[in-house]
Protein backbone atom coordinates (compact mmCIF):
# COMPACT_ATOMS: atom_id res chain seq x y z
CA UNK A 1 0.00 0.00 0.00
CA UNK A 2 1.35 3.39 -0.54
CA UNK A 3 1.88 6.01 2.33
CA UNK A 4 0.90 9.82 2.04
CA UNK A 5 1.63 12.82 3.96
CA UNK A 6 4.38 11.95 5.87
CA UNK A 7 4.60 14.81 8.11
CA UNK A 8 1.45 13.68 9.74
CA UNK A 9 1.86 13.10 13.91
CA UNK A 10 2.32 9.73 14.70
CA UNK A 11 1.21 7.31 17.79
CA UNK A 12 2.13 4.34 19.11
CA UNK A 13 -0.23 0.90 18.58
CA UNK A 14 0.71 -2.29 19.61
CA UNK A 15 -0.72 -4.94 17.07
CA UNK A 16 -0.52 -8.46 18.28
CA UNK A 17 2.43 -7.59 20.56
CA UNK A 18 4.39 -5.51 18.54
CA UNK A 19 4.97 -1.71 18.30
CA UNK A 20 3.59 0.55 15.25
CA UNK A 21 4.22 4.45 14.71
CA UNK A 22 1.24 5.13 12.70
CA UNK A 23 -0.17 8.34 11.76
CA UNK A 24 -2.40 10.05 14.42
CA UNK A 25 -6.89 9.72 13.50
CA UNK A 26 -6.55 7.12 10.89
CA UNK A 27 -9.50 4.35 11.99
CA UNK A 28 -7.61 1.07 13.03
CA UNK A 29 -8.34 -0.80 9.89
CA UNK A 30 -6.36 1.46 7.76
CA UNK A 31 -3.51 1.03 10.58
CA UNK A 32 -3.74 -2.80 9.71
CA UNK A 33 -4.02 -2.34 5.63
CA UNK A 34 -1.37 0.47 5.32
CA UNK A 35 0.85 0.14 8.09
CA UNK A 36 0.84 -3.05 9.66
CA UNK A 37 0.20 -4.89 6.43
CA UNK A 38 -0.91 -7.55 8.14
CA UNK A 39 -2.99 -10.42 5.88
CA UNK A 40 -6.22 -10.59 7.82
CA UNK A 41 -7.92 -9.31 11.26
CA UNK A 42 -9.66 -12.02 12.62
CA UNK A 43 -10.92 -15.51 11.55
CA UNK A 44 -15.20 -16.43 11.21
CA UNK A 45 -16.21 -17.57 13.93
CA UNK A 46 -18.05 -20.83 12.43
CA UNK A 47 -15.23 -22.05 9.86
CA UNK A 48 -11.89 -20.46 11.20
CA UNK A 49 -11.35 -18.95 7.90
CA UNK A 50 -9.47 -15.62 7.49
CA UNK A 51 -11.27 -12.73 7.11
CA UNK A 52 -10.15 -9.47 6.35
CA UNK A 53 -11.48 -5.65 6.27
CA UNK A 54 -13.95 -5.51 3.41
CA UNK A 55 -16.49 -2.50 3.30
CA UNK A 56 -14.43 -0.02 5.38
CA UNK A 57 -17.87 1.25 6.52
CA UNK A 58 -19.10 -0.02 9.30
CA UNK A 59 -21.39 -2.89 7.72
CA UNK A 60 -19.48 -6.23 6.85
CA UNK A 61 -17.84 -6.93 10.25
CA UNK A 62 -15.37 -8.60 8.90
CA UNK A 63 -12.58 -6.28 10.28
CA UNK A 64 -13.36 -7.31 14.03
CA UNK A 65 -10.53 -6.97 16.59
CA UNK A 66 -9.87 -6.95 19.92
CA UNK A 67 -9.45 -4.02 21.36
CA UNK A 68 -7.79 -2.92 25.03
CA UNK A 69 -9.13 -6.58 25.44
CA UNK A 70 -12.46 -5.41 24.78
CA UNK A 71 -13.58 -8.23 21.66
CA UNK A 72 -16.22 -7.17 18.71
CA UNK A 73 -14.60 -4.12 18.13
CA UNK A 74 -15.26 -2.64 14.37
CA UNK A 75 -11.38 -1.85 13.77
CA UNK A 76 -12.96 0.55 10.30
CA UNK A 77 -15.15 3.17 12.74
CA UNK A 78 -12.44 3.27 15.70
CA UNK A 79 -9.09 5.96 15.23
CA UNK A 80 -5.73 4.50 16.34
CA UNK A 81 -5.09 6.32 19.94
CA UNK A 82 -1.52 6.08 21.85
CA UNK A 83 -1.00 3.08 23.47
CA UNK A 84 -3.74 1.04 21.67
CA UNK A 85 -3.53 -2.30 21.97
CA UNK A 86 -4.92 -4.64 19.55
CA UNK A 87 -4.89 -8.31 18.65
CA UNK A 88 -6.75 -10.33 15.92
CA UNK A 89 -9.96 -11.82 16.93
CA UNK A 90 -9.45 -15.72 17.01
CA UNK A 91 -12.55 -16.60 18.45
CA UNK A 92 -14.18 -19.62 17.46
CA UNK A 93 -18.26 -20.30 18.59
CA UNK A 94 -18.98 -23.77 19.79
CA UNK A 95 -21.71 -25.12 17.63
CA UNK A 96 -22.99 -28.83 17.10
CA UNK B 1 -28.67 17.72 30.96
CA UNK B 2 -31.51 18.46 27.64
CA UNK B 3 -34.21 16.40 28.43
CA UNK B 4 -36.25 16.66 25.23
CA UNK B 5 -34.92 17.96 21.75
CA UNK B 6 -36.71 19.06 18.98
CA UNK B 7 -35.18 17.11 16.75
CA UNK B 8 -32.55 14.46 16.71
CA UNK B 9 -30.54 13.80 13.01
CA UNK B 10 -29.40 10.30 12.61
CA UNK B 11 -26.35 10.56 10.32
CA UNK B 12 -23.45 13.54 9.65
CA UNK B 13 -23.76 13.11 5.66
CA UNK B 14 -24.74 16.01 3.66
CA UNK B 15 -28.16 15.51 4.10
CA UNK B 16 -28.20 15.06 7.83
CA UNK B 17 -26.17 18.26 8.39
CA UNK B 18 -28.21 20.10 6.55
CA UNK B 19 -31.55 19.52 8.50
CA UNK B 20 -29.71 19.87 11.27
CA UNK B 21 -28.00 23.09 10.29
CA UNK B 22 -31.55 24.27 8.69
CA UNK B 23 -33.80 23.49 11.71
CA UNK B 24 -31.00 24.67 14.29
CA UNK B 25 -30.53 28.12 12.24
CA UNK B 26 -34.86 28.49 12.83
CA UNK B 27 -34.10 28.07 16.60
CA UNK B 28 -35.13 24.42 16.53
CA UNK B 29 -32.56 22.81 19.43
CA UNK B 30 -31.32 19.99 17.28
CA UNK B 31 -28.91 16.99 18.30
CA UNK B 32 -27.16 15.29 15.58
CA UNK B 33 -26.10 11.71 16.23
CA UNK B 34 -23.02 10.48 13.66
CA UNK B 35 -20.92 7.74 13.92
CA UNK B 36 -17.90 9.21 12.64
CA UNK B 37 -15.22 11.40 14.20
CA UNK B 38 -15.55 14.24 11.72
CA UNK B 39 -19.26 15.11 9.76
CA UNK B 40 -19.30 14.60 6.09
CA UNK B 41 -20.65 11.24 5.93
CA UNK B 42 -18.96 8.80 3.06
CA UNK B 43 -18.69 11.54 0.37
CA UNK B 44 -16.88 13.99 2.26
CA UNK B 45 -15.24 12.01 4.95
CA UNK B 46 -12.60 14.09 7.22
CA UNK B 47 -13.03 16.92 4.98
CA UNK B 48 -13.10 19.13 8.16
CA UNK B 49 -9.66 17.78 9.23
CA UNK B 50 -6.84 20.12 7.82
CA UNK B 51 -4.55 17.26 7.37
CA UNK B 52 -6.74 15.00 4.85
CA UNK B 53 -5.45 15.62 1.30
CA UNK B 54 -8.88 14.63 -0.19
CA UNK B 55 -7.72 15.31 -3.44
CA UNK B 56 -10.35 12.77 -4.92
CA UNK B 57 -12.49 15.98 -5.00
CA UNK B 58 -12.60 18.61 -7.74
CA UNK B 59 -12.16 21.62 -6.21
CA UNK B 60 -15.96 22.76 -6.37
CA UNK B 61 -16.98 19.70 -4.65
CA UNK B 62 -14.37 20.07 -1.85
CA UNK B 63 -16.32 23.78 -1.41
CA UNK B 64 -19.55 22.21 -1.45
CA UNK B 65 -18.79 20.00 1.12
CA UNK B 66 -16.92 22.15 3.48
CA UNK B 67 -19.65 24.95 2.90
CA UNK B 68 -22.21 22.30 4.24
CA UNK B 69 -19.87 21.44 7.48
CA UNK B 70 -19.33 24.80 8.27
CA UNK B 71 -22.77 25.49 8.43
CA UNK B 72 -23.31 23.36 10.82
CA UNK B 73 -20.79 24.19 13.31
CA UNK B 74 -21.93 27.37 12.78
CA UNK B 75 -25.74 26.83 13.21
CA UNK B 76 -25.75 25.83 16.91
CA UNK B 77 -27.22 22.03 16.43
CA UNK B 78 -25.46 19.78 19.28
CA UNK B 79 -23.17 17.59 17.53
CA UNK B 80 -22.48 14.01 19.38
CA UNK B 81 -20.12 12.16 16.59
CA UNK B 82 -18.42 8.56 17.01
CA UNK B 83 -22.31 7.29 18.48
CA UNK B 84 -23.27 4.74 18.00
CA UNK B 85 -27.18 4.05 18.07
CA UNK B 86 -28.04 0.89 19.20
CA UNK B 87 -31.92 1.12 19.90
CA UNK B 88 -34.61 3.46 18.59
CA UNK B 89 -38.27 3.70 18.16
CA UNK B 90 -40.30 6.72 17.37
CA UNK B 91 -38.88 10.01 19.39
CA UNK B 92 -36.42 7.86 21.25
CA UNK B 93 -33.14 6.39 20.68
CA UNK B 94 -30.16 4.67 22.96
CA UNK B 95 -27.36 5.42 22.08
CA UNK B 96 -23.44 4.10 22.68
CA UNK B 97 -20.15 6.33 23.28
CA UNK B 98 -17.36 5.80 24.53
CA UNK B 99 -18.14 2.73 26.27
CA UNK B 100 -21.15 4.44 28.08
CA UNK B 101 -24.79 3.89 27.06
CA UNK B 102 -27.56 7.03 27.05
CA UNK B 103 -31.09 7.54 25.65
CA UNK B 104 -31.69 10.46 23.63
CA UNK B 105 -35.33 11.48 23.22
CA UNK B 106 -36.91 13.97 21.15
CA UNK B 107 -40.42 15.37 19.63
CA UNK B 108 -39.15 14.64 15.84
CA UNK B 109 -36.59 12.49 13.91
CA UNK B 110 -34.50 13.00 11.09
CA UNK B 111 -33.23 9.59 9.46
CA UNK B 112 -30.65 9.98 7.53
CA UNK B 113 -28.42 7.07 7.50
CA UNK B 114 -27.00 7.11 3.99
CA UNK B 115 -26.63 4.32 1.73
CA UNK B 116 -24.11 1.10 1.48
CA UNK B 117 -22.12 -1.00 -1.80
CA UNK B 118 -24.91 -3.48 -2.65
CA UNK B 119 -23.90 -6.57 -1.60
CA UNK B 120 -23.92 -9.24 -4.08
CA UNK B 121 -22.05 -12.57 -3.28
CA UNK B 122 -19.98 -14.37 -5.75
CA UNK B 123 -17.49 -17.08 -5.31
CA UNK B 124 -14.31 -16.07 -3.31
CA UNK B 125 -16.16 -12.79 -1.72
CA UNK B 126 -14.70 -13.53 1.72
CA UNK B 127 -11.37 -13.40 1.08
CA UNK B 128 -8.95 -11.21 2.11
CA UNK B 129 -8.20 -8.72 -0.43
CA UNK B 130 -11.36 -8.40 -1.92
CA UNK B 131 -13.14 -5.23 -1.03
CA UNK B 132 -15.78 -2.62 -2.55
CA UNK B 133 -14.80 -0.29 -4.62
CA UNK B 134 -15.90 2.32 -2.28
CA UNK B 135 -14.24 0.71 0.49
CA UNK B 136 -11.11 1.90 -1.15
CA UNK B 137 -11.90 5.45 -1.99
CA UNK B 138 -12.65 5.61 2.02
CA UNK B 139 -9.29 4.12 2.94
CA UNK B 140 -7.73 7.06 0.80
CA UNK B 141 -10.10 9.34 2.30
CA UNK B 142 -9.86 8.15 5.99
CA UNK B 143 -5.77 7.65 5.85
CA UNK B 144 -4.49 8.13 2.51
CA UNK B 145 -4.12 4.14 2.00
CA UNK B 146 -4.31 2.79 -1.35
CA UNK B 147 -5.00 -1.05 -2.07
CA UNK B 148 -2.26 -3.24 -2.65
CA UNK B 149 -1.84 -3.37 -6.52
CA UNK B 150 -2.53 -5.36 -8.95
CA UNK B 151 -5.97 -4.59 -9.08
CA UNK B 152 -9.06 -5.92 -10.89
CA UNK B 153 -12.27 -3.45 -10.05
CA UNK B 154 -14.79 -5.26 -11.73
CA UNK B 155 -19.16 -4.63 -11.42
CA UNK B 156 -21.61 -2.24 -12.83
CA UNK B 157 -22.36 1.40 -11.15
CA UNK B 158 -21.09 4.63 -11.08
CA UNK B 159 -18.08 3.91 -8.81
CA UNK B 160 -16.60 1.74 -11.20
CA UNK B 161 -15.44 4.82 -13.49
CA UNK B 162 -14.50 6.97 -10.12
CA UNK B 163 -12.66 4.69 -8.26
CA UNK B 164 -10.86 3.65 -11.44
CA UNK B 165 -9.68 6.90 -12.12
CA UNK B 166 -8.59 8.13 -8.38
CA UNK B 167 -5.93 4.73 -8.13
CA UNK B 168 -4.73 5.72 -11.88
CA UNK B 169 -4.04 9.25 -10.49
CA UNK B 170 -2.93 7.43 -7.53
CA UNK B 171 -0.45 5.46 -9.32
CA UNK B 172 -1.85 2.52 -8.52
CA UNK B 173 -1.54 -0.64 -10.84
CA UNK B 174 -5.09 -1.56 -11.92
CA UNK B 175 -4.64 -5.03 -13.74
CA UNK B 176 -8.04 -4.53 -15.77
CA UNK B 177 -11.37 -3.06 -15.59
CA UNK B 178 -14.46 -5.64 -15.80
CA UNK B 179 -17.82 -3.65 -16.87
CA UNK B 180 -20.61 -6.52 -15.59
CA UNK B 181 -23.21 -4.20 -17.27
CA UNK B 182 -25.39 -6.23 -19.94
CA UNK B 183 -25.49 -4.26 -23.15
CA UNK B 184 -28.89 -3.88 -22.88
CA UNK B 185 -29.27 -0.83 -20.37
CA UNK B 186 -26.69 0.78 -22.18
CA UNK B 187 -28.73 0.80 -25.06
CA UNK B 188 -32.55 1.79 -23.55
CA UNK B 189 -30.79 4.12 -21.44
CA UNK B 190 -30.21 6.51 -24.57
CA UNK B 191 -33.93 7.48 -24.51
CA UNK B 192 -33.59 9.47 -21.47
CA UNK B 193 -30.29 11.14 -22.84
CA UNK B 194 -32.37 14.59 -23.70
CA UNK B 195 -33.71 15.22 -19.98
CA UNK B 196 -30.55 14.42 -18.50
CA UNK B 197 -28.80 17.08 -20.76
CA UNK B 198 -30.37 19.65 -18.31
CA UNK B 199 -27.33 18.84 -16.15
CA UNK B 200 -24.03 18.78 -18.53
CA UNK B 201 -21.53 19.44 -16.15
CA UNK B 202 -22.60 16.26 -14.47
CA UNK B 203 -22.71 14.53 -17.88
CA UNK B 204 -19.73 15.63 -18.82
CA UNK B 205 -17.52 15.01 -15.65
CA UNK B 206 -18.67 11.28 -15.93
CA UNK B 207 -17.50 11.28 -19.60
CA UNK B 208 -14.63 13.10 -18.18
CA UNK B 209 -13.75 9.97 -16.30
CA UNK B 210 -14.53 7.50 -18.98
CA UNK B 211 -11.90 9.10 -21.61
CA UNK B 212 -9.08 9.54 -19.26
CA UNK B 213 -9.79 5.53 -18.19
CA UNK B 214 -9.66 4.57 -21.93
CA UNK B 215 -6.84 7.05 -22.72
CA UNK B 216 -5.23 5.05 -19.71
CA UNK B 217 -4.86 1.79 -21.84
CA UNK B 218 -5.74 -0.10 -18.75
CA UNK B 219 -7.63 -3.43 -20.28
CA UNK B 220 -11.48 -2.41 -20.28
CA UNK B 221 -13.13 -6.00 -21.22
CA UNK B 222 -17.30 -5.76 -21.22
CA UNK B 223 -19.73 -7.55 -21.41
CA UNK B 224 -18.41 -9.99 -18.21
CA UNK B 225 -20.06 -12.62 -16.19
CA UNK B 226 -19.48 -15.64 -13.73
CA UNK B 227 -16.82 -13.18 -11.62
CA UNK B 228 -14.70 -15.47 -9.18
CA UNK B 229 -11.70 -15.07 -6.83
CA UNK B 230 -9.38 -17.32 -6.13
CA UNK B 231 -6.76 -17.68 -3.09
CA UNK B 232 -5.45 -20.25 -0.27
CA UNK B 233 -7.18 -18.07 2.91
CA UNK B 234 -5.82 -14.96 1.08
CA UNK B 235 -6.77 -13.24 -2.97
CA UNK B 236 -4.46 -14.44 -5.50
CA UNK B 237 -6.58 -14.77 -8.91
CA UNK B 238 -9.76 -13.32 -10.26
CA UNK B 239 -11.26 -14.65 -13.13
CA UNK B 240 -14.34 -14.38 -15.36
CA UNK B 241 -16.09 -14.93 -18.88
CA UNK B 242 -16.68 -12.85 -21.21
CA UNK B 243 -18.89 -13.83 -24.78
CA UNK B 244 -15.39 -15.04 -26.48
CA UNK B 245 -13.41 -16.57 -23.83
CA UNK B 246 -12.66 -17.03 -20.23
CA UNK B 247 -10.22 -14.84 -18.52
CA UNK B 248 -7.57 -14.68 -15.50
CA UNK B 249 -6.00 -11.91 -13.40
CA UNK B 250 -3.17 -12.63 -10.77
CA UNK B 251 -4.09 -9.54 -8.26
CA UNK B 252 -3.52 -8.35 -4.86
CA UNK B 253 -7.16 -6.59 -4.78
CA UNK B 254 -9.99 -7.23 -6.04
CA UNK B 255 -12.81 -4.52 -5.89
CA UNK B 256 -16.05 -5.07 -6.38
CA UNK B 257 -18.92 -2.27 -7.26
CA UNK B 258 -22.88 -3.05 -8.10
CA UNK B 259 -24.13 0.25 -7.06
CA UNK B 260 -25.40 1.54 -4.07
CA UNK B 261 -28.38 0.94 -1.96
CA UNK B 262 -30.30 2.42 0.79
CA UNK B 263 -29.07 2.04 4.63
CA UNK B 264 -32.02 0.73 6.14
CA UNK B 265 -31.65 -1.17 9.33
CA UNK B 266 -32.55 1.96 11.15
CA UNK B 267 -35.71 3.23 9.56
CA UNK B 268 -36.92 -0.48 9.15
CA UNK B 269 -35.84 -0.76 13.36
CA UNK B 270 -38.07 2.40 13.53
CA UNK B 271 -40.79 -0.16 11.73
CA UNK B 272 -41.28 2.74 9.12
CA UNK B 273 -42.98 1.30 5.96
CA UNK B 274 -40.54 0.79 2.96
CA UNK B 275 -41.68 0.15 -0.74
CA UNK B 276 -39.79 -1.94 -3.06
CA UNK B 277 -38.23 -0.46 -6.43
CA UNK B 278 -38.22 -2.97 -9.01
CA UNK B 279 -35.70 -1.17 -11.26
CA UNK B 280 -32.97 -0.52 -8.49
CA UNK B 281 -34.09 -3.79 -6.89
CA UNK B 282 -33.75 -2.32 -3.32
CA UNK B 283 -36.07 -1.01 -0.49
CA UNK B 284 -36.68 2.35 0.96
CA UNK B 285 -38.70 3.96 3.43
CA UNK B 286 -41.97 5.40 1.56
CA UNK B 287 -42.03 9.39 2.45
CA UNK B 288 -44.00 12.34 0.70
CA UNK B 289 -42.09 14.50 -1.24
CA UNK B 290 -40.84 16.39 1.83
CA UNK B 291 -39.10 13.44 3.54
CA UNK B 292 -42.09 12.56 5.76
CA UNK B 293 -42.05 8.97 6.63
CA UNK B 294 -45.33 6.73 7.44
CA UNK B 295 -44.56 8.24 10.86
CA UNK B 296 -45.87 11.54 10.72
CA UNK B 297 -43.02 12.63 13.72
CA UNK B 298 -40.21 11.07 11.58
CA UNK B 299 -38.34 12.14 8.41
CA UNK B 300 -35.85 10.09 6.15
CA UNK B 301 -33.59 11.82 3.87
CA UNK B 302 -30.66 11.63 2.01
CA UNK B 303 -29.62 8.45 0.05
CA UNK B 304 -31.10 5.81 2.59
CA UNK B 305 -34.92 7.56 1.68
CA UNK B 306 -33.74 6.69 -2.09
CA UNK B 307 -30.80 7.25 -3.84
CA UNK B 308 -29.89 10.12 -5.49
CA UNK B 309 -26.46 11.29 -4.82
CA UNK B 310 -24.53 13.60 -2.90
CA UNK B 311 -26.11 16.75 -4.03
CA UNK B 312 -29.46 16.11 -3.89
CA UNK B 313 -29.26 14.80 -0.27
CA UNK B 314 -27.90 18.02 0.69
CA UNK B 315 -31.04 19.45 -0.86
CA UNK B 316 -33.32 16.79 0.79
CA UNK B 317 -31.91 17.88 3.98
CA UNK B 318 -33.12 21.61 3.64
CA UNK B 319 -36.21 20.55 2.99
CA UNK B 320 -36.69 17.90 6.08
CA UNK B 321 -35.05 21.28 8.50
CA UNK B 322 -38.01 23.34 7.12
CA UNK B 323 -40.59 20.81 7.38
CA UNK B 324 -39.72 20.60 11.01
CA UNK B 325 -39.24 23.97 11.35
CA UNK B 326 -42.76 25.00 10.38
CA UNK B 327 -44.34 21.69 11.98
CA UNK B 328 -42.95 23.22 15.45
CA UNK B 329 -44.00 26.82 14.79
CA UNK B 330 -41.07 28.10 15.17
CA UNK B 331 -41.23 29.34 11.06
CA UNK B 332 -44.33 31.06 9.60
CA UNK B 333 -45.82 30.00 6.46
CA UNK B 334 -44.43 32.74 4.21
CA UNK B 335 -41.24 31.96 6.00
CA UNK B 336 -41.11 28.57 4.61
CA UNK B 337 -41.73 29.00 1.20
CA UNK B 338 -39.42 31.84 1.13
CA UNK B 339 -36.90 28.99 1.80
CA UNK B 340 -38.13 26.05 0.12
CA UNK B 341 -38.08 28.69 -3.22
CA UNK B 342 -34.06 28.13 -3.90
CA UNK B 343 -34.31 24.41 -3.06
CA UNK B 344 -36.93 23.33 -5.46
CA UNK B 345 -35.23 25.14 -8.31
CA UNK B 346 -32.05 23.29 -7.73
CA UNK B 347 -33.85 19.98 -7.05
CA UNK B 348 -35.42 20.11 -10.71
CA UNK B 349 -31.83 20.69 -12.25
CA UNK B 350 -30.32 18.05 -10.23
CA UNK B 351 -32.82 15.54 -10.68
CA UNK B 352 -32.73 15.83 -14.42
CA UNK B 353 -30.05 12.97 -14.99
CA UNK B 354 -30.86 10.23 -12.58
CA UNK B 355 -33.32 8.52 -15.19
CA UNK B 356 -30.56 8.12 -17.28
CA UNK B 357 -28.27 7.32 -14.65
CA UNK B 358 -30.33 5.22 -12.73
CA UNK B 359 -31.19 3.17 -16.14
CA UNK B 360 -27.61 2.74 -17.51
CA UNK B 361 -26.64 1.56 -14.08
CA UNK B 362 -29.40 -0.79 -13.26
CA UNK B 363 -28.55 -4.22 -11.80
CA UNK B 364 -29.01 -7.22 -13.23
CA UNK B 365 -31.09 -9.85 -11.23
CA UNK B 366 -29.37 -12.49 -13.28
CA UNK B 367 -26.02 -11.23 -10.59
CA UNK B 368 -28.16 -13.52 -7.60
CA UNK B 369 -28.07 -16.56 -10.05
CA UNK B 370 -24.98 -17.59 -8.09
CA UNK B 371 -23.77 -21.26 -7.72
CA UNK B 372 -25.06 -23.54 -4.63
CA UNK B 373 -21.45 -23.50 -3.54
CA UNK B 374 -21.21 -19.66 -2.98
CA UNK B 375 -21.40 -17.55 0.57
CA UNK B 376 -24.40 -15.94 0.33
CA UNK B 377 -24.27 -14.81 4.43
CA UNK B 378 -20.33 -14.30 5.44
CA UNK B 379 -21.08 -14.24 8.76
CA UNK B 380 -22.59 -17.60 9.38
CA UNK B 381 -21.31 -19.19 6.27
CA UNK B 382 -24.65 -19.88 4.61
CA UNK B 383 -24.66 -20.98 1.04
CA UNK B 384 -26.83 -20.40 -1.77
CA UNK B 385 -27.70 -24.00 -2.15
CA UNK B 386 -28.59 -24.12 1.98
CA UNK B 387 -31.20 -21.15 0.97
CA UNK B 388 -32.74 -23.11 -1.84
CA UNK B 389 -33.00 -26.14 0.29
CA UNK B 390 -34.57 -24.34 2.78
CA UNK B 391 -37.14 -22.78 0.37
CA UNK B 392 -37.47 -26.20 -0.88
CA UNK B 393 -38.93 -27.69 2.85
CA UNK B 394 -41.15 -24.95 2.64
CA UNK B 395 -39.60 -21.59 4.35
CA UNK B 396 -41.58 -19.17 1.49
CA UNK B 397 -40.61 -16.04 3.43
CA UNK B 398 -37.18 -14.64 4.33
CA UNK B 399 -37.67 -14.55 8.30
CA UNK B 400 -38.25 -18.05 8.10
CA UNK B 401 -35.22 -19.07 5.60
CA UNK B 402 -33.41 -16.86 8.56
CA UNK B 403 -34.23 -19.51 11.46
CA UNK B 404 -33.78 -22.21 9.37
CA UNK B 405 -30.39 -21.48 8.02
CA UNK B 406 -29.37 -18.69 10.71
CA UNK B 407 -28.55 -16.45 7.36
CA UNK B 408 -28.81 -13.15 8.65
CA UNK B 409 -28.25 -13.77 12.33
CA UNK B 410 -24.43 -12.86 12.66
CA UNK B 411 -22.64 -9.84 13.38
CA UNK B 412 -23.70 -7.81 10.45
CA UNK B 413 -27.31 -8.69 11.01
CA UNK B 414 -28.30 -9.10 7.77
CA UNK B 415 -26.83 -5.88 6.46
CA UNK B 416 -24.41 -8.20 3.66
CA UNK B 417 -26.73 -11.18 3.06
CA UNK B 418 -29.94 -9.51 3.41
CA UNK B 419 -30.81 -8.44 -0.37
CA UNK B 420 -29.60 -11.41 -1.83
CA UNK B 421 -31.43 -14.14 0.53
CA UNK B 422 -34.68 -12.44 -1.06
CA UNK B 423 -33.32 -12.50 -4.49
CA UNK B 424 -32.05 -16.11 -4.11
CA UNK B 425 -35.64 -17.35 -2.45
CA UNK B 426 -37.67 -15.54 -5.24
CA UNK B 427 -35.98 -16.61 -7.76
CA UNK B 428 -36.29 -20.46 -6.22
CA UNK B 429 -39.80 -19.54 -5.92
CA UNK B 430 -40.68 -18.36 -9.06
CA UNK B 431 -41.73 -15.19 -7.76
CA UNK B 432 -40.92 -11.34 -7.25
CA UNK B 433 -38.91 -9.97 -4.04
CA UNK B 434 -42.12 -8.61 -2.23
CA UNK B 435 -43.57 -11.72 -1.97
CA UNK B 436 -40.37 -13.40 0.07
CA UNK B 437 -40.13 -10.40 2.43
CA UNK B 438 -37.69 -8.77 3.92
CA UNK B 439 -35.36 -9.28 7.31
CA UNK B 440 -37.35 -7.96 10.75
CA UNK B 441 -34.82 -5.59 12.16
CA UNK B 442 -34.70 -5.38 16.31
CA UNK B 443 -32.20 -4.04 18.42
CA UNK B 444 -29.45 -3.95 19.33
CA UNK B 445 -28.32 -3.36 15.62
CA UNK B 446 -25.07 -3.10 16.58
CA UNK B 447 -23.02 -5.84 19.01
CA UNK B 448 -23.04 -4.05 22.37
CA UNK B 449 -21.65 -5.53 25.97
CA UNK B 450 -24.26 -6.74 28.24
CA UNK B 451 -22.85 -4.37 30.90
CA UNK B 452 -23.83 -1.23 28.54
CA UNK B 453 -27.36 -2.42 27.91
CA UNK B 454 -27.40 -3.13 32.25
CA UNK B 455 -26.47 0.25 32.84
CA UNK B 456 -28.10 2.99 30.47
CA UNK B 457 -28.32 6.47 31.70
CA UNK B 458 -31.83 7.23 30.95
CA UNK B 459 -33.87 10.26 31.10
CA UNK B 460 -36.30 10.90 34.27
Amino acid sequence: MKIENKGDKRVTIVFEGIEYRVPEGISVAAAILGHIHADYTSINAITGEQCAPHCLMGVCFDCLVEIDDLPNQQSCMISVKDGMRIKKQMTLVETN
Amino acid sequence: MQHQWDLIVIGGGPSGLNAASTAAENGLEVMLIDEQKTPGGQIYRKLSVVTAENRFLQADDRKTGLDIINRFFKSGAHYAPETIIWFAEPGRTICSHKGKSREIKSQYMVVATGAMERPVPFAGWTLPGVMGAGASDILYKDASVTPPGPVVIAGNGPLIPLVSSHLLSLGVEIAAILDMAPFTKRLTSLGALPRAMKDMPFLLKGAGMMKKLYLSKIPIVHGVTQIAAHGNQKLASVSCITPRKTLEFEVATLLFHHGVIPRTHMSRMLRLEHAWDSQQRYWYPKTDDRGMSSNEKIYVIGDNAFVHGADVSALKGIIAGIEVSLRLNMISNAEASNQYHAVDKNMNKLLAPRAFVDNWFAPDPKLYKVDDDVIVCRCERVRAGDIRMAVEQGCHEVNEIKIRTRCGMGNCQGRMCGPAVAEIAAEALGTEVPQVGSLKIRPPVRPIPFGQICDVEYIH
